[in-house]
């Protein structure tokens, strides 16, 4: 399950990789697909959905960033990045065939095979939804191992949502239910729902089984207090609820410390963590 | 039997025989503090002192640390393992090291391979032999190292040393390494007689009635897990300076932050890895702004729970070891003991 591409001299050693292609999801996020340098690597490169890798701008530093695209797509990958800091607005001046340095992937990911048969439940809130893209687009890819697919999405306005080419795509599919919504909506120009993501909920209530659906979060750290509780509501054990943790994982393999939660490192040991576990886990959901 | 015994006037002429074929760290007076440094004679070693500031730790996991250079535009040049002499045949010896220190490092020696070996440390460890030495009675007053279990190390160790008798020491190998040392120098030490050997077995059980627990650590990780919204961490919180003295003196604190620095051709750079502190403000935020802890009183809360709570859990050994550097060094007074003797005595 762990593909790490450790660089023979260590696991600090990034390798390179080249910007293979640029698109502007929204005026602050862009998405890169990148490519090893070193051809052979790329077919070795394999992720769990909701893994990630450390990226490298040498002279600035090095950042955790989720992987964007599903296992499913092979010989690169793609990396959703928002311009927040030092390292990521150096990424967002990089051009199509600049250097990047890849470390990873790195944790433990969704553990989405393991449950064929299932109904599936995304939550996403803002940003979250890059991570999480990569584990709804593999149960897509894969639609003939899962039952129903729901998808609950809610961000700050209509100029921030991610995919909308997409996500029209999930509208429109008998298979799966899609579901939008946008905090506020200065511009008028948003016909669909207004408000906070949990507002979706009674939606799609009648349709969840509670004993055959798992249920997968991402998003930021004051939405999943508010998800926990409907999705407590809809009956969901708390086995069956995932959730990535957001820390600074500064070194990714479980030494610097930084992003330690208890007696965990969200780094190795998640950052994908069930509902039952974080529970014990003093000060992971703040 | 292997263990050899040794006179007090022959210490020095071991350690002098031993710069000749390896790299000697002891420690000196180097900045006027206890410090462990590589030497080049004997005269420079402290022999009866008390711990060095900091302890072993930096010689495998360095306050700063080089790790690779790269070049802005088409990244990595090379590993610093591969350029500096951290790879070359010479093996370091570490002389004098107090039980409590090698306990310690043998926390980080379980950190460092976790999971992924840090090619960095564990290149520095492998290359060292370490020489320790036996107290047979508490150091100093902040010593809590019989409460912390860490005054009879069972491993982590190649050599130690104990004085049986005044100016004798037995000096026990406990690996290959430290047989080979023996092996090296024949002339330095003479085979222990039956009665040293008594001597030696009385010591022991002599020691054992020296130390006194400070603290019971006996089902303290769940009794510190029940006094989370402890009274007594907003007291300490009160107290502390943030100034992450503490977390620079111990011998299991390891945390470090990683940096890049660019060189003055603006072309080529360093990645380098150095020291942290979980008591920083901006140790858990990241990008956009969101810190984790935020609040003082969570900052210092997490040390300790890390250290009583999260590394017994984790790795199965005492996260502290009962040095008490973190009291010596301490500018606030705080001593921690008392931290934890307050927070599970409040009801």
């Amino acid at each position: 399950m762990r593909a790490i591409v450790t660089h023979d001299r260590g696991i600090s050693i990034p390798h390179e990789a080249k910007i293979v292609n640029i698109r502007e999801l929204t005026d602050t996020t862009k998405l890169f697909e990148l490519k090893f340098v070193q051809n052979h690597l790329n077919p070795l490169f394999e992720h769990v959905p909701g893994q990630f890798v450390e990226v490298s701008i040498y002279g600035i530093g090095e950042v955790p960033i989720s992987i964007t695209s599903p296992p499913t797509k092979r010989g690169s990958f793609e990396l959703g990045i928002r311009n927040v800091g030092n390292v990521t607005n150096a990424i967002h001046n990089k051009k199509k065939g600049d250097i990047v340095g890849i470390r990873g992937p790195f944790g433990n990911g969704f553990p989405i095979a393991d449950y064929k048969g299932k109904d599936l439940l995304f939550v996403t809130g803002g940003l979250g939804y890059l991570p999480l893209r990569s584990v709804f687009r593999y149960a897509i890819d894969k639609k003939e191992d899962y039952g129903k697919i729901f998808l609950l999405y809610g961000d700050r306005c209509p100029s921030d949502i991610l995919f909308p080419e997409e996500n029209d795509e999930y509208e429109v599919r008998e298979d799966i239910d899609f579901q939008c919504t946008v905090d506020r909506d200065d511009d008028r120009c948003w016909e669909g729902n207004l408000g906070v993501v949990t507002n979706l909920f009674s939606k799609i209530a009648d349709q969840i089984d509670p004993n055959n659906t798992i249920a997968m979060i991402c998003g930021p750290p004051i939405m999943y207090k508010f998800v926990i509780i409907e999705l407590e509501k809809l009956g969901l054990d708390g086995d069956h609820i995932y959730l990535s943790l957001e820390r600074k994982m500064k070194c990714g393999v479980g030494k610097c410390c930084h992003c330690g939660v208890g007696d965990k490192f969200v780094c190795i040991d998640g950052p994908v963590f069930t509902l039952r576990q974080i529970r014990t886990l003093p000060e992971a959901l703040m | 039997m292997v263990s050899k015994l040794i006179s007090r006037k022959k210490i020095p002429e071991l350690v002098d025989a031993m710069i000749g074929d390896f790299i000697v760290v002891a420690t000196t007076n180097k900045n006027n503090v206890p410090t462990l440094t590589e030497i080049s004679s004997s005269d420079e070693v402290l022999f009866d002192t008390e711990l060095p500031m900091i302890s072993i730790k930096k010689l495998f996991h360095p306050a700063k640390q080089d790790l690779f250079k790269f070049n802005r535009t088409t990244g990595v040049i090379k590993s610093c393992l591969e350029e500096s002499d951290i790879g070359v045949e010479k093996k370091i010896v570490v002389f004098g090291v107090r039980p409590c220190d090698i306990t310690g490092n043998n926390v980080l020696d379980e950190i460092f391979k976790e999971y992924f070996r840090d090619e960095f440390y564990n290149t520095l460890r492998e290359r060292a032999l370490i020489i320790g030495i036996n107290c047979l009675q508490p150091c100093y007053e902040n010593c809590f190292c019989e409460s912390m279990n860490s005054n009879d190390p069972k491993s982590g160790y190649d050599l130690m040393l104990t004085e049986i008798a005044k100016d004798n020491f037995i000096i026990v190998p406990n690996t290959d390494g430290g047989k080979r040392i023996l092996r090296l120098y024949p002339d330095l030490f003479q085979e222990p007689t039956d009665e040293d050997f008594e001597k030696y077995v009385r010591t022991l059980e002599l020691k054992k009635n020296s130390f006194k627990k400070d603290i019971l650590v006996e089902g303290l990780p769940s009794e510190l897990e029940d006094k989370f919204e402890s009274r007594a961490w907003k007291k300490y919180t009160k107290e502390c300076l943030f100034c992450g003295s503490c977390t620079f003196v111990c011998p299991t604190c390891y945390c470090f932050n990683v940096k890049d620095k660019i060189s003055i051709d603006l072309k080529t750079g360093i990645r380098q890895r150095e020291w942290d502190s979980c008591y920083y403000p901006e140790f858990a935020s990241v990008a956009g702004g969101h810190d984790f802890r935020h609040e003082k009183e969570r900052r210092f809360r997490y040390r300790y729970l890390h250290k009583f709570i999260d590394i017994p859990r984790r790795y199965n050994v005492e996260g502290c070891v009962g040095c008490g550097r973190c009291i010596t060094y301490c500018p606030a007074d705080i001593d921690v003991r008392d931290v934890v003797e307050d927070v599970r005595g409040e009801m």
